[in-house]
This record gives C-alpha cells, structure tokens and sequence, in this order.
C-alpha cells in the first residue's frame, strides 16, 4: 500500500490556492461588511449593520438589482430559446452545420473587452455602422448607447451575440446524447417537425436546459465587462450592474464596509436562486437514461 | 451543384454575416485613419506598427501570454495532482473535500473581488505578475472534470504500474497524464481562454501600465479615445484585432478540443 | 525461488461484508497452485492481497519467509497478469515490457535487450513496436505475461487471464502457460472460476467458497476425495450427481448419506435391472453422449459411450457403480468414509 499522506500531499497544492482566494475572502467578506473602512485608514471600527441598512436604503442600490434582474430576465430566456432551436437544426455533423456551428461558437471564446469596443463602434451614434444603415434609408440617427431606454437592450444584444454559441455548442452535446431512435420512432409516428421539437427534443434536452440555466443566471447576475467597457453603467443608470456598482463603491470611493456589503447581498441571492432553482427545477430533470 | 455544396456555402454565408462584426474590425484596421473617415478605403500597416509601439500593445500582449500561459500550467498542475487524488485514493475527509472543490463551481467570483484585493495588497503583490496570476490558478472546474476523465480509465492500469513498481507520482505521469491527455488538453485551452479574457481582476489588480494584460490596455485605449477629435477607430480596431488574434488563431486550429473541454460535463 | 505463507487471513470492507473469514495456506516455492471458485468467493481479492493492491483487515501474508503486510506492491517480489491484461495502451509492446525494469533503474540499453529476449521467447519479436491496441487478444495476453516475465519476480501472480480469449486460444495458452512455469520456475498463483484450468494446469487447488478455503491439494486428490459436497460438485465436468443414499436400491448403510455420483460411474443399459430413468435430454460431446434422466432418486447426468445410443424420451436402465461413489453428510456435506468402499477391497467396475 502507498502511504496514507499521499492522496492529501497530492491535493494540498490546490486546496491552499481555493482556501486562500475562494473561502477565506468569503469570511472576509462577511467581516469587513459589519466594519466601516476606506482602506486608507488603519482603523476598521465595527459598525453593526449599518453598511447594509445604507446599501439597503439607497436608491442606486435598487436600481442596480432591478436592471441587473430585468438583464437577467431578458437575456437569459433568450439565449436559451434561440439556443435549442438553433441547435436541433446544427446537430448533424456534416459540413454546413460545422461551419455554422463554429462561426456561432466563436465569440463565446473571444475577449469581451474586444466584443463590448468593438460594438460600440457599432452603436456609435456618429461613424457608427448602424446609425449610418439607418441614414442611408433616411431615417434619423439614433442614440443607441446614449438613451436609457435603448441601452440596455444594446447590452443584452450583445451579451446575447457572445454567448449564444455557448449555448448552442452544450445544447448540440445534449441533442447528440440522445439516442436517434427517438427521432425514428417520431418520424414514424408521422410528427410534424416542430411537434417532434416540442414534445421529444425539449423534454428530453431537460437536464441541459437546467444546466445551462443555472450557470447563465448566476453569470448574468455577474454580468461587468461589457457594461464598464460600453457604458460603464449610464446612462442615467440605466445599465448600471450589481458589480459595476460594487466595483464602483469598493474601487473608486474605496468603502470597504458597503463593497463588501453588497458582495454578500449578492453571494446570499445566487445561494438562494440555487436553492430555489434546486428545489422547484430540480424535479422535473430526471430524464437521464 | 449538389445540394449538400449549396448548403454548405449557405452556412458559410450565415456564419459570415453573424461574424461580420469581428471581420469589418480585422478590414477597418488596415485602413488609414483618414481614408476610413473620407470612405475611400487605403490599407497600411502604420495602425498595428502604432498600436504595438507608441501604445505598447506589444508589451501588452506578451504580459497577457506570460500571465495566462502560468495560469494554465500552474492551473492545470494543481488541478491534475488533485483529480488523481480523488479519482483514486479514498481517505478520510476526501468526500468532503472534493465537495469543497466543486463548491467553488457555484460560488460568484465577485465575492472574492475585495478580498483578495486586501490579501494581495498585505503582501505587497498588487501591481506584479504574481498578484495577476496567484488568485487565477485554482481551478475547481478542471479538478472536477479531470476527475471524471480519470474515472473513465481502468484502474487495472494503475494497479499494473504499481506491479510494475511504480510510486504514485510515477503511476500519474507516466499512467494518467499521457492517457487523459486529451481531457487535458481541453481543461488547458478552457483555462488559458478563460484567463486571457479576464477583465475584472488585473483592472483591480493592476495600475501600473507596465503590467496591463491586452485587455486593460484595449480598454483604456478605447476610453482614452486617441485621435484628434474623432476617434482613432482603425487604430483601436488594430488593437482589438491583436486582442483577439491569438484566441482566433488558436480556435482555427483545435476548435474540436475546445469544444470538448467545454461540453465536457455539461452534459452526461 | 520464493514460498508464500497466508496465515488466518480475513478482509472485511468498512460497512460492508466480511468478504474473507480466515484463509490459511502455504505455497511452496515454485509451485503452481491454481485458486478456484465460484464469482464472490473471495479468490480475487485473496491474490490482490497478495500482490499487495488490498489491505489486509487481519492475519498475515509472507513472501520468502518476510511479513509483507506493509510492504509495498513494488517491494514484493512480484509479479502480476490481470484479467484485462492492463497493458498500457499509449506505450508500444517493448515499453510495456521494459517499463517495469525502467522503473527499477535498469539501464535502456539493457531493459531493450531483456524486452527483446523475453518477447523472442514468447513470439513477440515482430511486434515490439506496434502499440497494444493494434494487436489480437492472443498477442495481447503473450504481452502481458512477456512484461510480467521480464522482472524476473520471485512470485507470479494472475487473475484469471485467460477469461477474454476464445475457446481455441485459451486451450492453446494453458499449454503454455504451463510450459512457461515450468521454464521459468517461480512461483505462481492463479486464480480463474475455470474448473478446467484448475484441474489441467496445477500442481496443487485451492477451492474457495463465500470466503472460505474448502480444500487445498492436488488436483488428484481433490477429484478422487473431494473434501465435501462443494467441492465435488464445483470440480469434474459434467457435475457430480447427488443423490440421498436411502433411494439408491441395495443400500444398505445410514440414513442421512448423500452420495456423489460422477457421471462416469453409472452404466446404462436398454432395459434390465437397476433404476429406471426416462431421457430428458441427450447431448453429444463428441465420442460420448451426455444424457439426463428422470429416476425416482432424482435426476441424473451420465456419461455413455455413443454405440449405445437412447433418444430423448426412451426408458433406460441405470446401474450405479456404489463403492466408486462419494459419501458426505448429508447435514454439513462433509465427506464420510464410503461404507461399501471399505466392505470390499477393490472397488468393482461397472
């Protein structure tokens, strides 16, 4: 027999790392929002939960739990609607649905800061690419990133453009985990294509589905390049994430106390959504053979 | 032409338009700065000559190579040695541990942002390459999915090797690191994507523009808006452009490993 | 050459069964002992923990006269042929061979050379560069017994490696994994639930049931005097048959006797005395019939010569030879002294 230390000499490495840069800073986390501090000073005096009744009762606050969940709302149904359809149709592994397929999947690899300048070059209302489409019809130019009721429907699209093919790479694996009898046995049954769609296909792509809904959730409620690089969360806050603002309130005006505040606030919804997801989803995902 | 061609030039049309963003930039930035506004397309070179001298995006992009080629190495390393432990040895506490692994899955990194920005700072590693590369090497997801992989291959082999008279770092790298290559292989590619993306972390990491990761630098570049009074567009392209080359050359050539290290798992 | 010595060994798992309950049993240098049994028996993990792959929960093992319970695999003086031969797929037929030795410190100039003679001496020669997988099943056992061979262990253990290869090939390879210990001389232990394997290829049985050891000998003794029920019943190919002695006619001995037929002591006949069976069934093996009939002592399985053909259905005569039958007890399936044996000096043949 081998000695009994190796299996833990073998994974000390790594937990050190996870204790050091994931748990611990969660405790961290926890303590510093009960204290006020700016980081500058030494003094951390305890301050109860007052850093939570400040972020509590702020308006930016709220304001940024609200775009972030309508962010959430929006864009994650979407990505996975569009997703699945997109897929049933690339599932084969010929030619064409190869290209397409890895055209899609792209962007979902390439640097989001590239994607967000790049978009806004885009969107820009002077030079930009889709305000000059629209003045070749002669129609006015739009201010694309500048009006709060248009902006975050420019971040959701291109959050949208990214990720899409994300989705549709896992959806493909899911489609081709299941066995091609069940679309024998449908044509047989002389299904309409789309009735073959919703009644086989959907159900049984369930713990895909599921899958891709608790990590795109839990990524749209952590959603911040793209904003910081396009609008850095204007205007007016219309765009203003969760984490651009705990960047913002722990970065820029260096409190430590609200930052952390707001950093568990969030971690405490993501358990929670896990949990209620888990809970209410949970069930209807037990489709594997 | 057969209706199979006709389809295929079909998809390839669709993937072009849906791409055709990331096409123009790649057009825009061999373009002048003045032919690009007067429309009258004239193609240089001075963008990219610009972009990777004055605005040091040459160093930018070997900063980005160093940081993300440690963060797979050591990433990978980690992750490796740990998979082998839990997909081979049973110990006491092991299940808990491996439970403390995963967990880090679902745990939202912005939870670590201020933290780890404290730890570093306690240390003095803000501003270095250790301070970008140290909180990014423990991967939870590449222990959890080499884990599986591992699983997968008979343990009759390492049982030989022990035979053979192997110690078990011998069995790991002569054993189960040639034959879960491929696994390795994806978690690497995923890692070292995955890292060169990064954003949030050197931006609160990093001041020092000696240090700025392509990203960084992209980003003020862009903010910073260079150019007279209209933007430099052609020149921010050709930094973009360098931003996602190394990504795009790379998905060209192994786009079927990386589509297997990110669907592996994912689905059962 | 090198002994092995199992002294009351047990294995449980932690909330599991007790998978052994006190195995004892020593092997002489250089023998060839072949541990049989039915799947669940105990036979693997009693040669894993040989080979030191298990822990052992209690007694002790020793190799060459040294307690090795804390010794490592790669310090035993071992050498090991799975069922699955477990060769490694991503090295080529010499590396396979020579990793052991690699591993040792041996020199590459040196370990070639072994990897060469040893896969001469198994026929190996023109595929010492092709990988495992580009190899028949026949070749791949010949390289997982070439890389157990190049070590030069003192102990040879396998777990029944013969399992995955057709009929032809598995005949073929007991001849010469027979030859090959007698070349080699070290000691080796093997373990199939072949009752065949057992009985052609070693110099002494260990039957095994539900983690206990029924009997140790040679595969003479263990034919010709079973140790009880089980073992006659597992060894010897068709069955024994077992019948409650009071139904046998003429018999005279105790009650709660059950007798142990082979199906090569029971003459048939036509018609004419003895019992009365009716066929049920007629399998041919080749020179001989095997055939199963329906008597008032119950079914039974014989062996008769094809001349004397009877079809399914037929009414037969059956004479069992009593005094070359088994006795057991018929409570605990020990076996008993055959009491008609003992009344006549030389058994009479059928």
């Amino acid at each position: 027999m081998t000695s009994r230390l190796t299996p833990y000499l073998l994974i000390a490495p790594l937990l050190a790392f996870i204790a050091v840069f994931t748990y611990i800073p969660i405790l961290t986390s926890a303590n510093l929002s009960f204290r006020e501090w700016d980081f500058l000073t030494d003094a951390k005096p305890w301050v109860g939960t007052e850093n939570y009744r400040l972020v509590l009762s702020s308006s930016e606050f709220w304001n940024s739990v609200k775009v972030t969940a309508i962010f959430a709302l929006i864009s994650v149904p979407l990505r996975l609607v569009l997703a699945i359809a997109i897929a049933s149709y690339l599932v084969r592994e010929a030619l064409p649905q190869r290209l397409l397929r890895g055209a899609l999947f792209l962007p979902s690899v390439t640097s989001t800061v590239a994607i967000a300048v790049v978009f806004s070059w885009l969107f820009a209302t002077d030079y930009g690419v889709i305000n000059a489409a629209l003045a070749w019809f002669g129609l006015p130019k739009v201010y694309w990133l500048q009006d709060p009721q248009l902006a975050l429907w420019v971040i959701i699209l291109v959050n949208t453009w990214k990720q899409l093919g994300y989705d549709i790479v896992i959806y493909i694996a899911g489609l081709q985990a299941i066995s091609p009898d069940l679309y024998d046995a449908a044509d047989v049954d002389g299904g309409k294509r789309f009735h073959v769609f919703r009644r086989v296909t959907v159900p049984l792509v369930m713990p895909t589905t599921y899958f891709l809904l608790v990590i795109s959730v839990i990524e749209a409620f952590q959603v911040f390049t793209v904003v910081d690089v396009m609008t850095r969360g204007g205007p007016a806050g219309a765009t203003d994430m969760v984490v651009n603002l705990l960047y913002r309130i722990g970065f820029t005006l260096f409190d430590i106390g609200q930052g952390s505040a707001i950093a568990v606030l969030l971690f405490i919804l993501l358990i929670a959504l896990a949990v209620f997801k888990a809970r209410v989803l949970g069930r209807k995902v037990h489709y594997e053979a | 032409m057969k209706p199979e061609a006709l389809w295929s030039l079909a998809a390839l049309a669709a993937g072009l338009i849906f791409l055709s963003p990331v096409l123009y930039t790649i057009w825009m930035s061999f373009l002048t700065v003045d032919s690009y506004y007067a429309g009258t397309p004239v193609l240089t070179l001075d963008n990219y000559r610009a972009a990777l001298g004055e605005f040091d995006f040459l160093r930018y992009l070997l900063n980005s190579l160093l940081v993300s080629g440690v963060v797979t190495l050591g990433g990978l390393a980690l992750a490796v040695m740990a998979a082998f432990a839990f997909a081979r040895f049973t110990f006491p506490g092991g299940d808990f541990l491996f439970a403390a692994v995963v967990a880090t899955l679902m745990i939202p990194s912005h939870i670590t942002l201020i933290p780890n920005y404290l730890t570093l700072a306690k240390v003095g590693l803000l501003d270095s390459y250790a301070g970008l590369i140290l909180p990014a090497i423990s991967n939870g997801f590449a222990a959890f999915f080499l884990r599986q992989y591992i699983r997968g291959i008979p343990r009759a082999l390492d049982e030989a090797a022990y035979m053979d008279g192997a110690r078990p770092l011998q069995v790991l790298w002569r054993v189960i690191v040639p034959l879960a290559r491929p696994a390795i292989l994806s978690m690497g590619l995923y890692i070292f994507i995955t890292e060169w993306n990064n954003y949030i972390w050197p931006l609160v990491a990093i001041s020092d523009s000696d240090l700025y990761t392509l990203q960084i630098g992209l980003a003020k570049l862009y903010r910073e808006n260079p150019g007279e009074d209209v933007i430099n567009w052609p020149l921010v392209m050709a930094a973009s452009t360098i931003t996602i080359l190394p990504i795009l050359i790379g998905f060209l050539a192994v786009e079927r490993h990386l589509v297997r290290g990110i669907t592996m798992g994912a689905v059962k | 050459m090198t002994g092995i010595a199992l002294t009351d060994i047990r294995k449980s798992y932690s909330n599991g069964p007790q998978v052994l309950h006190g195995v004892s049993m020593s092997i002489q240098p250089g023998e060839f002992v072949v541990i049989v049994g039915p799947s669940g028996c105990g036979k693997s993990t009693l040669l894993r923990m040989i080979a030191g792959l298990e822990a052992c929960t209690e007694g002790e093992i020793a190799i060459g006269g040294r307690r090795v319970n804390e010794v490592a695999p790669r310090d035993r003086d071992i050498a090991m042929i799975f069922q699955n031969y477990a060769l490694y797929p991503h090295m080529t037929v010499r590396e396979n061979i020579s990793f052991g030795l690699e591993l040792r410190g041996v020199k590459r100039a040196e370990r070639h050379a072994r990897a060469e003679e040893v896969a001469r001496m198994l026929h190996l020669d023109p595929y010492l560069d092709r990988k495992p997988g580009a190899l028949s099943g026949g070749q791949r056992q010949r390289v997982a017994m070439g890389r157990a061979m190049a070590r030069d262990a003192g102990v040879f253990l396998m777990d029944e490696p013969l399992s995955n290869l057709d009929n032809a090939l598995r005949v073929e390879m007991r001849a010469e994994i027979k030859a090959l210990h007698r070349k080699v001389g070290a000691t080796l232990v093997y373990v199939t639930h072949d009752q065949t394997e057992a009985l052609s290829m070693a110099d002494r049985i260990a039957v095994m049931k539900d983690g206990h050891l029924q009997q140790f000998d040679t595969p003479a003794a263990i034919y010709d005097r079973p140790a009880n029920c089980f073992v006659a019943g597992f060894l010897g190919q068709p069955p024994m048959n077992f019948v409650l002695a009071r139904d046998m006619p003429g018999w005279t001995g105790g009650k709660d006797i059950t007798l142990g037929l082979r199906p090569d002591t029971i003459s048939v006949a036509p018609s004419g005395e003895g019992l009365q069976g009716r066929v049920v069934l007629s399998e041919m093996t080749g020179s001989d019939l095997i055939l199963h009939c329906e008597t008032d002592a119950g079914r039974l399985v014989i062996t008769a010569p094809r001349h004397r053909l009877d079809g399914v259905g037929e009414t037969v005569s059956l004479r069992p030879n009593l005094t070359r039958a088994h006795a057991f007890d018929t409570a605990t399936g020990a076996r008993l002294d055959n009491p008609l044996q003992a009344r006549t000096a030389e058994p009479a043949l059928a």
